[in-house]
């Protein structure tokens, strides 16, 4: 995982047709392509603690 | 009353009934009180809905609950002691965590419950904090070197009180099989470890995470990195926790900027993801599966 998050970093206009639908992550699962999905849509900051 | 107050309510209650010690129990019921302030009681809340799912009683006693956060309430005030050099505070911090544990044993012993569950049920509490124990110590320590160690770090240190929480109150109510239970609940608490870790890198001054040099997803991928950072300077004692203080915006900076955060939060949202899964497979009403759904998100 950490190798694809820093490939799309490195390839934002990825990330983009990601969202799209475009494109899709050889090698994850739907399951986590959904998860790459939500969290780029997201702001960096939005951490809830709930413990 | 929300149900937040009733759980604070009963746990103070129970304080009162079981301890004698004035000192003791003013120290425990404050203990209480600043829980109140910091903590939404989730993992007693955890424990009130899943007795509520299995159970064929209208009335779902709030002691289940109340018990259980007592223990969660004792496994932070360790973490305290163990976290904060806190030398004048610790005789009596350790003696209420001490107290705080048993007495969420005792009031599950004590419930007018069928002894079989009893059992069962107090079983399953020591073996989850057995594995938080293990869990906890692998954290302190600072051995943990891959995402993969990193997970089975917190599944035993947050993963097996949150399954605490859920499989007491279904094992009270009198389920037998826990299994898929067991899987969601620790789903859960991995994910909200990781939230929790993130959650500590924008908060150095409330936290020791960082002081303590504890690795979490988003260090372990500065760590892993092909160019230099602060991260690794600190983290290989080329510079103090002072330096690094001082340029903590520069370090969050540079962890954003290589995608540290996402990959923390794509992680947590591949746990509370395979949760949801395992929750929509329970043989239960939506509008619990829905509560729990909100209570997680």
């Amino acid at each position: 995982m950490q190798q694809i998050i820093r490939f799309l970093v490195e390839h934002p206009e990825i990330v983009e047709k990601l969202q799209n639908g475009t494109v899709s992550l050889i090698g994850l699962s739907e399951l986590e392509g959904k998860a790459v999905i939500k969290a780029f849509s997201e702001s960096i900051h939005p951490l809830r603690y709930w413990m | 009353m929300s149900e937040k107050e009733k759980i604070a309510k009963q746990m103070k209650e129970i304080v009162k009934q079981f301890m004698s010690e004035s000192q003791l129990k003013a120290h425990m019921l404050m203990a209480i009180e600043e829980h109140m302030k910091e903590s939404d009681l989730v993992f007693g809340r955890l424990a009130y809905l899943h007795y509520g799912l299995f159970s064929a009683q209208r009335n779902h006693p709030t002691y289940i609950a109340a018990a259980i956060e007592l223990i969660v309430l004792a496994g932070d005030l360790f973490d305290d002691v163990v976290d904060q050099d806190r030398l004048k505070d610790d005789a009596i911090t350790v003696h209420t965590a001490i107290g705080f544990l048993l007495l969420g044993q005792q009031v599950i012993a004590h419930s007018h419950i069928a002894d079989e569950k009893k059992l069962k049920a107090l079983s399953y509490v020591t073996s989850c904090l057995l594995q938080s124990v293990h869990g906890q110590q692998a954290d302190v320590a600072c051995n943990v070197q891959t995402e993969a160690e990193y997970v089975k770090m917190v599944e035993k240190k947050s993963g097996s009180l949150v399954a605490m929480a859920c499989v007491i109150g279904a094992l009270l109510a009198g389920k037998e099989d826990i299994a898929a239970i067991e899987t969601y609940a620790r789903y859960i608490g991995i994910a909200a470890q990781i939230d929790n870790d993130l959650d500590a890198l924008y908060n150095w001054d409330k936290k020791a995470d960082i002081q303590a040099k504890k690795k979490s997803l988003p260090i372990l991928y500065m760590l892993e990195s092909k160019h230099d950072n602060l991260w690794k300077q600190y983290f290989n004692s080329d510079i103090d926790y002072e330096r690094m203080y001082v340029q903590k915006e520069k370090a969050l900076q540079q962890m954003e900027q290589e995608g540290a955060i996402y990959y923390a939060k794509v992680m947590s949202q591949i746990y509370k993801e395979k949760a949801w899964q395992e929750i929509e497979k329970l043989d239960v009403d939506d509008k619990y599966k829905s509560a729990l759904k909100t209570m997680i998100l």
